[in-house]
């Protein structure tokens, strides 16, 4: 055999279909298949962020509920309060009247009608 | 023409069943350079009843505890006769007329008057107080569904600048008119 069959036989046998081992395919789709898998901690991650924006969202209504709540109060105290002065200025107003014309201190009793 | 409205987003009060007709005056508004209307109702008040704190915070929620309704209809006219007092007169007149209604004090004067009346409380129904005011450029009315006779409104003492109840043979301050801030 000369050295060029020689080179030939080794190019052939290089260059020759060779069967894979027994199962190595399964194994190949098992490793890409556990790649895939997302791993627990990710999941747990996911949920995580998910129950921050959940709780932050119901703080955010929570809150702006209180202020809505806050401000009707504030305007209500605003009203009541001009409320009371004016009564009250109309009682002192009167009783001035009254005082005008010699009375010394209303009595607020009922008055038989 | 400058407004004030103060008017509250409560549930509608039942005006009528109260004997005073709130439609007369509220005419008079398109005629008035400033209004201020107030409508508490039992929502509001009990917004101001659950109020914490101290001092006028406290005193106020208090008060609110006891109110059912506050209604306000103040009205300020440019020059007098822009209004006619008679209409006023004949809203008093409507109220005092159903009875439930007892005038405690009555001034008269020459172009108005000032009519406080008190509704004694009876059976399921809360007493109440009123004051109708009529002045050449002004007509106020204030209508307190809850108080039961004046001795309540000693509890105003201190709130919204009105003064403490002054001890018997002194004379309390006058109040110091402040209007509300404009909205």
């Amino acid at each position: 055999m000369s050295e060029q069959d020689r080179f030939d036989d080794l190019l052939r046998s290089a260059l020759g279909r060779v069967e894979p081992p027994a199962g190595l395919e399964g194994r190949i789709l098992r490793a890409a298949g556990l790649r895939h898998r997302t791993p627990r901690g990710a999941w747990l991650r996911a949920v995580a962020m998910v129950l921050i924006v959940l709780a932050a969202a119901a703080l955010g209504l929570l809150w702006r509920q209180e202020r809505a709540r806050a401000e009707r109060a504030e305007q209500a105290r605003r009203q009541l309060e001009f409320a009371l002065q004016l009564t009250y200025d109309r009682l002192v107003k009167a009783e001035r009247q009254a005082n005008s014309i010699g009375v010394r201190k209303i009595r607020f009793e009922e008055v038989p009608q | 023409m400058r407004i004030l409205w103060y008017v509250a987003l409560g549930a509608p009060l039942s005006l009528a069943a109260q004997g005073i007709d709130w439609s007369v005056l509220d005419k008079l508004a398109e005629k008035a350079k400033e209004s201020a209307v107030v409508n508490l109702g039992p929502e509001q008040l009990s917004l101001l009843a659950g109020a914490r704190g101290k001092g006028e915070e406290a005193k106020l929620g208090e008060l609110a505890k006891l109110l059912k309704s506050v209604q306000v209809r103040n009205f300020e006219f440019e020059a007098p006769g822009m209004y006619d007092v008679e209409l006023v007169r004949s809203l008093r007149d409507k109220v005092k007329a159903g009875g439930e209604w007892v005038s405690i004090v009555s001034v008269k004067e020459k172009d108005g008057f000032t009519e406080i009346l008190i509704k004694k409380p009876s059976g399921e129904k809360t007493g109440g107080l009123l004051v109708i005011a009529a002045e050449p450029k002004e007509v106020s009315v204030v209508h307190v569904e809850g108080v039961a006779d004046l001795s309540a409104l000693g509890r105003l003492g201190g709130l919204a600048g009105i003064p403490e109840v002054a001890p018997a043979g002194k004379k309390a301050p006058a109040p110091a008119k402040e209007k509300p801030k404009q909205e």
